[in-house]
């Protein structure tokens, strides 16, 4: 018997990550919308105290699964304590926040539940009672819209930022704890170590004005080209993965969900798509200007000017003008 | 070690992409296509680690006619030899679907080690590692940006969130997803493009492959579109003179940064 | 490399004695796929590594490739290009070699100077003359760039005039070794090569008689008595490294001789043909860059409230400039197309493309500044070392005007023996004029009426047309010539130039000609190319209409009085303020 949305809220060293709230929310809005009710569950080593944090929340039940074999995350482990919260909770849906984690083991719980699967969404809509969601294709070039088909349960994944937790309603929830048994399952993957990758020698997340490179600047060479207007707009220069991968830049000037989060007065995105990974990372700046020769470029969705062009014309010829202008 | 790396063909990074007529795909007239990103990294890693361990690097691909380029490039680069499931005139949108195929067409060969990209640039769902280690029962990591093998056991570095890693252990055989940056790719040599051609592509049709099901999906794509802008955005085109005025004239008046 | 020997006739040199070859030009050649698709993934290659690794006005300004760059060039396998696998090369073909020097040269002309030099005149002649030993030992190492190789065939005395070089290599007395004395000059690769090969003359017993003839040696650079000068400094092509060489008392074993005794300047000529082509592609890639370059350039600069590009005077250069890289390109490639059927003679088609793409690189790198104004003349700008490095295509591997004086005359020689029969009717004059003239005439005779291109899509009538008409006057007009100045032909250059020039534009409607039809037979749209296709030949045929015309009716005398004017005076004999 289906029952409703089963979130999956994450668990981020002891505390609800932002995304499991963002995915509490959504489950909220499309529940209401399907008429359904929604639970949530939290797992980790005590996972009481967490599911507790969401008791306030608009939810029928917080299952809280809690096992030692719990304490860090493996996708074994996770895979098969869902396996048994799922079979307690029996949802006709269960979302999860499309995470790092999420994207390591949602996978491989859709098939051991033999749940269908859509990850990674955008946006939703209820149409004649049934879920339709939206999710972006071709590196964000296009959006699709998805639906389920045949018997649930059915799994969707929701990308971070996609759903604002500011939307989340109050209520109460109970918290029910699942005694979950892993004595039978085998753990293959050993955590050796949790560590922060290069130091941080860079805080961006001070700086008024920041020039962001993309690949779109073809090569190094070329990154004097954003440096010269940075320069002259007297800010910072930061760029996206590839161009940090590729060691035009450094690392720890990376903007992004592997990077650093930015909110500066103006953000200069100079030949870069706009993927979300980068999009998350500066989407709160106070002013966006992209340059981007494709028209439909995802990043000028989020842009408040959107200049189509050549940067290799632009650039220079900004950089002048801003100088004059200084 | 003998290894596999599940490799892709999508859309080169800045084509200009318009949708098709039955707007569930694109429009493929005019496009060139390239090696999924992630998966070309892993396509390195695999040659890096078949140099260091001695053994076998076999590219497994699903897709059309045109997938055999990407798949020369493979070879070229050093890969052994090829499995291309022509996927011609098949289209179902479920990567569960996917990695069945996928499975059963590398089932017998027992490789110690499996490597797809992280995620591709057309469809972009991220589970096919996944999905394909626990159809074979395999461990698995993804987000993989660093590998040591050593006895029975692979040693690898995940990446988290917010610039954190994670470095676990896992018995082999396993499957890895890998993250693009993890190493640098290499440049095909001519020599190993001229060895290309003597390698062998097996080619196997969806319908030889023993799937029952390959055609049941569990979802369904109603239709691809260009996103609808939520933001009031001022589009400047044009003569760069004109671009450049109007944008400094912002910059002043409005981000208010001169 | 299938050597053998070269049973079917010139293109050009049938059309000299007024026959259409056509067969041997059409359909316009194609690569077989696969070779195609190695030819994708060899320029996807090199521009993943060229766009990270070369830096072109950093190599200009440091007169110096990176050795990092070479480096990561011999890992690729760029030195083996045309070396055969079963030697560790990649065995490409003339045509493929092209398509990738054109490559080369897009990203740096120093570069592509240095691979050219290499790979191509460096190791063409032990390709083409090499023993199966000679092969084995030096191959290897060459394709996989642990050896560098160079062509030394100048000397201080002896450039154009090659047959006039000076060193010399005697056979010592246990005729193990030849003792090598002399020097080179404007060697390329000269103090970063390993292997040389080398020019000079040897004695040679004929008719029991000892000559001086050249024979070819190969030569390593690390024996005794072998020094490089250092490197020129020079306007162009900086990076490329160009220096003296010195003999003294070399010993060179006698299995270090390239190719029969006496038999040099074949070897070097042969090694030359190949040579020239490698260079016209690179031209060819140099003329496209440089009409992208200008259009780009023309369409953002805005004078009198508009784009540059939109004023009709730019247009008509940009158009020109497209015209002619299209032209050329049909030319080089139909050209490599010949090369690689090692049967048929392409020394003429070779000679015409090196002329017609260089003059046409440097015409488009002149405009090409022109369109670029003030910033055009700036070093921050790319436009002036492009003009710098273009230069030298004129110079090089025969010059312009030796290869049209060659062109002219191994053309009016006929087909056939041309070698054997007309080589000896040029040096011995009065039997030489019978057989010339013969020859020619006997050709237009079995021709009887006018020959032309059959067959050709209706799309390309006019230009057709234009070509059988000048074709014929052409062939008229070398007959003419040569009944009037017989052997003393070789003495009339103002007439070689002429002819060449005909022969020249008539190569160039030919390629474009065959390159077009071929695409409507194979149900291809046209319609972009077109007019390009209508402004080459258009422009061509009214040149080759000039030249011909020129022929009778000329200034020739009063352009030999000027230059007496000039040469027998210290100083310009006119002054406007003192008249
Ligand atoms: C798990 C995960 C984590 C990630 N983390 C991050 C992260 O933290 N930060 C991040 O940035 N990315 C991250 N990525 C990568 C992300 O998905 C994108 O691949 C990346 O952001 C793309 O970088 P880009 O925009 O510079 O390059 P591209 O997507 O290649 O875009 C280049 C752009 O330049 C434009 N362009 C090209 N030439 C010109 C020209 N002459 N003039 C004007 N425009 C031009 C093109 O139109 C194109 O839009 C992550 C990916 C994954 C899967
Ligand atoms: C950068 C560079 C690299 C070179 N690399 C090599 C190399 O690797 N190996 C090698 O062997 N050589 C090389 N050369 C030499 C080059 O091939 C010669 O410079 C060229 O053949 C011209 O010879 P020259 O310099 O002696 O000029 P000259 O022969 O002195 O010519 C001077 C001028 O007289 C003209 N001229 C000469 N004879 C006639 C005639 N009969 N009719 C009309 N005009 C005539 C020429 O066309 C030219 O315009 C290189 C030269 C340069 C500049």
């Amino acid at each position: 018997m289906a029952n409703g949305i089963l979130v999956v809220l994450e668990n981020n060293d002891g505390k609800i990550s932002r995304i499991g709230w963002e995915t509490l929310t959504a489950a909220q809005k499309i529940g209401s919308d399907l008429g359904i009710g929604v639970s949530a569950a939290v797992l980790g080593k005590d996972a009481k105290s967490m599911a507790d944090s969401a008791a306030g929340k608009h939810a029928d039940a917080i299952y809280a699964a809690s096992n030692a074999a719990l304490e860090n995350y493996t996708p074994d482990g996770y895979t098969a304590a869902l396996e048994q919260v799922i079979a307690k909770a029996a949802p006709a849906y269960i979302f999860v926040g499309h995470s790092y984690q999420a994207r390591d083991y949602v996978a491989k719980l859709a098939l051991r539940i033999n749940a269908k699967i859509i990850s990674d969404c955008i946006g939703y809509k209820v149409d004649g009672g049934s879920l339709m969601l939206t999710r972006q294709v071709f590196a964000g070039k296009f959006n699709a819209d998805y639906s389920f088909s045949g018997n649930g349960p059915y799994i969707a994944t929701f990308q971070a930022g996609a759903f604002s937790a500011d939307g989340l309603q109050p209520g109460s929830a109970k918290v029910e704890e699942v005694a979950v048994d892993l004595s039978g399952t085998e753990i293959r993957t050993n955590v050796l170590d949790i560590f922060q990758g290069v130091k941080q020698e860079v805080d961006l997340s001070k700086a008024e004005v920041i020039v962001s490179a993309g690949r779109g600047l073809k090569e190094k060479d070329n990154m004097a080209l954003v440096e010269g207007l940075a320069k002259a707009l007297g800010g910072d220069v930061s760029g996206s993965r590839p161009v940090c991968d590729d060691g035009w830049l450094k690392i720890d000037r990376q903007i992004g969900s592997s990077g650093q989060t930015v909110s500066p007065k103006l953000y200069l995105a100079v030949g870069i798509s706009g993927a979300i990974q980068h999009v998350v990372g500066m989407k709160n700046s106070k002013y966006i200007v992209a340059i981007n020769k494709d028209p439909h470029a995802p990043i000028f969705e989020i842009a408040d000017v959107a200049v189509v062009a050549d940067l290799f014309e632009v650039v220079p010829a900004l950089t002048k003008a801003v100088q004059e202008a200084a | 070690m003998k290894i596999a790396i599940l490799l892709k063909q999508v859309p080169v990074k800045d084509a200009t992409l318009k949708v098709n007529g039955d707007g569930l795909w694109i429009d493929e007239d005019n496009v060139t296509f390239e090696i999924n990103e992630s998966d070309h990294y892993g396509l390195e890693e695999a040659l890096r680690l078949k140099e260091k361990h001695d053994g076998e690097v076999v590219v497994v691909t699903m897709g059309p006619e045109r997938v055999k380029e990407s798949i020369k490039q493979a070879l070229a680069k050093g890969a052994d030899r090829a499995i291309h499931i022509n996927s011609s005139g098949y289209s179902n949108p479920d990567p569960i679907a996917h990695a069945k195929l996928l499975c059963a067409a590398i089932k017998d060969e027992n490789f110690d080690l499996i490597l797809s990209g992280l995620q591709s640039d057309d469809l972009g769902y991220g589970q096919t590692g996944v999905l394909v280690a626990e159809m074979l029962g395999m461990a698995h990591a993804t987000l993989v940006m660093e590998t040591d093998v050593q006895d029975g056991k692979i040693k690898v570095k995940r990446e988290l969130e917010g610039g954190w890693f994670q470095s676990v252990e896992l018995p082999l055989p396993a499957v890895l997803t890998i993250q693009s940056g993890l190493n640098q790719i290499r440049y095909a040599t001519i020599k190993g493009i001229m060895a290309a051609k003597r390698k062998e592509i097996k080619e196997i049709a969806i319908s030889d492959l023993g799937v029952s099901d390959a055609d049941a999906s569990g979802i369904q794509m109603h239709k691809i579109y260009l996103p609808v802008k939520t933001k009031q955005t001022v589009v400047l085109e044009g003569d760069t003179a004109d671009i450049v005025s109007k944008l400094v004239d912002k910059l002043k008046n409005e981000a208010k940064v001169l | 490399m299938a050597k053998k020997d070269k049973t079917d006739v010139s293109f050009m040199k049938s059309l000299f004695a007024g026959v259409i070859d056509q067969e041997t030009i059409f359909p316009y050649p194609k690569l077989p796929q696969d070779e195609q698709e190695n030819l994708d993934m060899i320029l996807q290659a090199w521009n993943e590594f060229a766009k990270d690794a070369v830096d072109s006005p950093q190599i200009d300004r440091d007169k110096k490739i990176p050795k990092e760059v070479l480096q990561g060039m011999a890992e690729l396998g760029f030195f083996g290009l045309s070396i055969p696998e079963q030697y560790g090369g990649a065995g490409l073909s003339e045509t493929a070699y092209c398509r990738v020097f054109e490559e080369v040269c897009n990203y740096d002309a120093s570069l592509a100077v240095t691979l050219g030099a290499h790979a191509s005149i460096g190791t063409n002649g032990l390709l083409l003359y090499g023993t199966e030993k000679q092969k084995q030992k030096y191959l290897p190492k060459l394709a996989s760039g642990e050896w560098i190789a160079a062509f030394a065939l100048t000397e201080p005395g002896a450039g154009s005039d090659a047959a006039g070089i000076q060193s010399k290599a005697v056979l010592n007395d246990k005729k193990t070794h030849f003792i090598l004395n002399g020097g080179k000059m404007w060697i390329s690769n000269g103090s970063i090569s390993d292997l040389w090969t080398v020019f000079a003359k040897t004695d040679v017993i004929e008719d029991g008689v000892i000559k001086e003839k050249i024979s070819a040696f190969l030569v390593e650079a690390k024996w005794p008595g072998c020094s490089a000068g250092k490197p020129e400094d020079k306007f162009g092509i900086r990076g490329s490294d160009t220096t003296a060489l010195n003999f003294d008392n070399v010993q060179v074993p006698v299995e270090n001789l390239l190719g029969p005794l006496g038999k040099g300047f074949k070897v070097a000529m042969e090694t030359l043909n190949v040579g020239r082509l490698g260079l016209a592609a690179g031209n060819v890639g140099g003329c496209k860059l440089l009409t992208q370059m200008a259009a780009d350039y023309a369409k953002n600069r805005k004078q009198f409230g508009q784009s540059i590009a939109e004023f009709e005077i730019i247009k008509d250069k940009i158009a020109n400039m497209a015209a002619d890289a299209y032209a050329a390109e049909s030319m080089v490639y139909l050209t490599s197309a010949l090369a690689d059927r090692h049967t048929v003679d392409y020394s003429l088609e070779s000679a015409i493309s090196k002329v017609f793409a260089s003059e046409a690189l440097w015409r488009a790198a002149n405009e090409a500044m022109q369109i670029a104004g003030g910033n055009g003349y700036s070093t921050e700008y790319p436009f002036g070392q492009i003009v710098r490095d273009a230069r030298i295509n004129l110079i090089f591997e025969g010059t312009n005007e030796i290869l049209r004086a060659f062109t002219a005359l191994a053309g009016m020689q006929g087909p056939g023996e041309y070698l054997k029969k007309i080589g000896k009717a040029l040096r011995d004059p009065i039997k030489g004029f019978g057989l010339l003239t013969e020859f020619a005439v006997q050709k237009v005779r079995d021709v009887v009426t006018k020959d032309t291109l059959k067959n050709i899509a209706p799309e390309l009538k006019e230009q057709a047309e234009r070509f059988n008409d000048f074709a014929d006057e052409l062939q008229s007009n070398v007959e003419k010539v040569l009944m009037k100045y017989g052997k003393e032909i070789i003495h009339h250059e103002f007439i070689q130039q002429r002819i060449a020039n005909m022969a020249i534009d008539l190569y160039g409607m030919a390629a474009v000609i065959s390159r077009v039809d071929s695409k409507i037979k194979d149900s291809k749209s046209v319609e972009q190319e077109m007019p390009l296709v209508q402004l080459y030949c258009d422009a061509a045929w009214r040149r080759v209409r000039r030249e011909a015309r020129q022929i009778e009716n000329n200034l020739d005398k009063q352009r030999r009085q000027a230059c007496d004017l000039i040469y027998n005076s210290k100083q310009i004999p006119f002054d406007v303020f003192h008249e």
